[in-house]
């Protein structure tokens, strides 16, 4: 029993469940596999994305879907674990080190800060505030040099892997 | 050391070629390309023109001054992503099917360009999709059109 055309170019949870989920620059991140309803309104308020064996999933918010095809889930941003395991370089181009782990913001997919695992071995492992990224896409760029960040730098008191 | 200078910048303001050799070639994206195996200068005016770099398991690669954004003492940074780094990465339409892998890429002469792809679909398939056709390079290679349509225009 359903309202006049209220159902009209709906879609069923059989369409949104096991596609691949597509991020904004074209990078496959998992399939679906859940989907999160509110237990009143019936919302969808995110779906859980499987990443693979042995890795674990996580759950991406309704907001941050662009659109479910008939082949894909397609994102509207870039989920920031993509950027544990990419090298950092300072401004001027200078290797500062590897991202070990991402700090968010409240769950969301903002930065907060990264935890890098520097080659400089007076300095170590640092946590570096996410105002000092300039841009991340294939590696994290900082917008201060190398020299600058050993001058600020913060140890990192607890890496979560 | 004596300084011989009329109309030109301070020696403090130039950089040692030599110290360059080396030193890492980034993109854009922060991809590292290879390292600086010899910077290029014009045989005539001898005025800076690009650099050769060296990559691992892969041909050199040549960038002119047009395509380089920096030379820091640490690197030198580009302005451009190569479009020969999108090789064999994947590419999907714009609903989100998979259709191939990036097999060749033809340029604009030898700019950064991409005139069209040549996609490997399956085994021995492939099809050439125009360079207006792709909606955006990252990476993956997603194009403008629905996976229909893209089958459709295979089929003409």
């Amino acid at each position: 029993m359903t309202e006049k055309n209220s159902l009209a170019g709906a879609i069923t949870s059989e369409d949104v469940l096991g596609k691949d989920v597509i991020d904004a620059r074209g990078a496959f991140i998992g399939v679906s596999d859940k989907l999160y309803l509110h237990p009143k309104t019936m919302k969808i308020l995110g779906i859980s994305v499987d990443k693979g064996f042995l890795r674990t999933g996580l759950i991406i918010s309704a907001n941050y879907v662009t659109e479910v095809t008939q082949y894909a889930i397609l994102l509207n941003i870039e989920p920031s674990f993509r950027i544990k395991g990419m090298t950092v370089f300072g401004s001027a181009g200078g290797r500062i080190g590897t991202v070990l782990s991402v700090s968010l913001v409240n769950n969301s997919n903002t930065v907060q800060e990264l935890i890098v695992k520097t080659t400089n071995s007076n300095i170590g492992t640092v946590a570096i505030p996410a105002k000092y990224l300039a841009q991340i896409e294939d590696n994290a760029f900082l917008n201060i040099t190398t020299d600058e960040l050993i001058r600020i730098h913060t140890p990192a008191t607890k890496v979560k892997r | 050391m004596e300084n011989y200078i009329d109309k030109a910048d301070e020696y403090e303001h130039t950089r040692g070629a030599h110290d360059l050799i080396g030193k890492r070639v980034l993109a854009k994206s922060g991809a590292v390309q290879g390292r600086v195996k010899e910077i290029r200068l014009n045989d005539k005016t001898s005025n800076f023109e690009g650099v050769l770099v060296k990559r691992r398991f892969k041909s050199t690669q040549y960038f002119c001054k047009t395509y380089i954004e920096r030379v820091t003492a640490k690197a030198i940074l580009l302005s451009i992503e190569p479009v020969s780094q999108y090789l064999k990465r994947t590419v999907i339409s714009a609903d989100g099917k998979r259709i191939g892998t990036v097999k060749s890429i033809a340029r604009n002469d030898n700019t950064n360009n991409i005139r069209s792809i040549i996609v490997s679909i399956g085994w021995t398939r492939t099809t050439s999709i125009l360079a207006k056709d792709i909606k955006l390079l990252g990476n993956s290679i997603i194009l403008k059109k629905a996976y229909a349509e893209i089958k459709h225009d295979r089929k003409k």
